[in-house]
């Protein structure tokens, strides 16, 4: 058996501070640095706390939402030919959320992965085989609906000139993230700049064009695509925020 | 005509089918393993989706339940090992700094035991002081305070007792998991 480890006084109190965060339901985090001996004693805690009854079981809500997810997924893999997009119109659908709780980022503003999927996919199945082309696949961007009773304002970022061919980071109350031009369509798009794992301010590289975390090496691609190769969890793609440009200055909705 | 897609959209409604059935195994093996509703479904949904994505890997319900679980294992030994010490790219490193191997992969049916069970089984394992202040603490949700009158203890005492006490849990868990 290994060697008793040296008890910390700091050792009690952190774990007194993780079971508290336990109890009440919060988002409880072990210190980071842990060695696995101390782990065990954080899973033991947090296998204690699951035998209360209370959450044990899935919500209802949370596995209807899961489950719309995944038929999305697999819609998106029965469509032939996935290396073709297409903008798809939206019109008469019914957006299903799925929102990340990862929040709360160094300034108050709030990190919300609200994610949108294009439930167009069968409006487009049906176009592309009424035109007998190869089916195309949209793409599940996201898109930050604010809800139509909270007030917006349009935020100056930049003007196009300033923008140029790089990305803009801008900065407000709710939302901090970047308008960038999409160097393949040359569109002009914002984004939030929260990396959709636990909502560290990603930074933006010019050197390869993406959006990198300081917090675990996530990177994103300038549409906000998550870039999966070497990481390891798939993770939602950056929620686009509406822009507009007027008289060459670019805009993007925030609430105020 | 038995196509490619014929066996895709037959992959696909199976898969349907082990969502409905493993939602609840996999959530509660999740939320024994973090203790927190919002990360339990966080990670829940992250197991699925990539199970999801990877459909055409698994052949029929009984393998993919298995693939499910075996990625329900390594997402949730993802979630712990961000908090460790050393980065974990080198098994040497690991070794190096205490951990004694890979887990052997759960059997199937341990991860079908609700954690009230497992909790219930350890606490009957434990030595008395061990198992009072566990039972203060979680199952009756007292506070440091309240365990240290119910013990007849100081505060201090009680955040020592319970740091061991688990210390102790998390050594006598593999020998719960053989019983059952």
């Amino acid at each position: 058996m290994a060697d008793e480890e040296q008890e910390r006084f700091e050792d009690y109190l952190e774990l007194e501070r993780y079971i508290a965060d336990l109890q009440a339901g919060k988002v409880a985090r072990p210190p980071t640095d842990m060695t696995p001996e101390q782990a065990q004693v954080y899973q033991a805690a947090a296998l204690f706390r699951s035998a209360d009854p209370e959450d044990v079981e899935p919500s209802a809500e949370f596995a209807e939402r899961l489950k719309a997810q995944l038929l999305a997924i697999q819609d998106e893999a029965t469509q032939a030919n996935p290396a073709e997009r297409v903008a798809v119109e939206r019109k008469n659908v019914k957006p299903l959320r799925f929102f990340s709780r990862r929040s709360l980022l160094a300034g108050g503003a709030v990190a919300a992965a609200a994610f949108v999927v294009g439930a167009g996919a069968e409006r487009v199945r049906e176009q592309a085989q009424a035109q007998d082309k190869a089916a195309v696949v949209p793409s599940i961007t996201a898109h930050l609906e604010i809800s139509t009773t909270i007030p917006t304002t349009w935020h100056f970022v930049a003007t196009l000139a300033e923008l140029g061919q790089g990305a803009v980071r801008f900065t407000s109350d709710a939302l901090i993230g970047y308008v960038v031009r999409d160097s393949a369509t040359q569109e002009v798009i914002a984004l939030s700049g929260a990396c959709t794992h636990m909502g560290c301010i990603l930074t933006w590289q010019d050197a390869d064009r993406r959006f990198h975390c300081p917090c675990h090496t996530a990177t994103f691609a300038e549409t906000g695509t998550h870039i999966a190769a070497n990481y390891k969890y798939s993770l939602p793609p950056l929620p686009r925020l509406h822009t507009k440009i007027e008289a060459g200055k670019v805009y993007v909705e925030v609430p105020t | 005509m038995n196509t490619s897609r014929d066996t895709h959209e037959r992959a696909q409604r199976e898969f349907q089918t082990v969502y409905q059935e493993n939602l609840g195994v996999i959530y509660r093996y999740v939320y024994s393993k973090v203790g927190v509703r919002e990360e339990a479904e966080d990670l829940t949904a992250q197991i699925f989706m990539k199970a999801a994505r990877d459909i055409d890997v698994a052949r029929g319900p009984h393998s993919m339940q298995k693939w499910l679980f075996q990625v329900a294992q390594t997402t949730v030994a993802d979630y712990w090992r961000r908090y460790y010490r050393t980065p974990v790219s080198s098994l040497d490193a690991l070794l190096e700094s205490g951990w004694e191997g890979p887990v052997e992969t759960e059997p199937i049916a341990s991860l079908s035991t609700t954690p009230t069970e497992r909790v219930h089984a350890l606490l009957r394992l434990l030595p008395d002081h061990h198992r009072e202040v566990l039972t203060c603490r979680f199952l009756l949700h007292l506070s440091i305070k309240e365990t240290a009158l119910a013990l007849n203890l100081t505060e201090a005492n009680v955040k020592v007792l319970q740091f061991r006490a688990l210390k102790r849990a998390a050594e006598l868990e593999p020998l719960v998991k053989e019983k059952s």
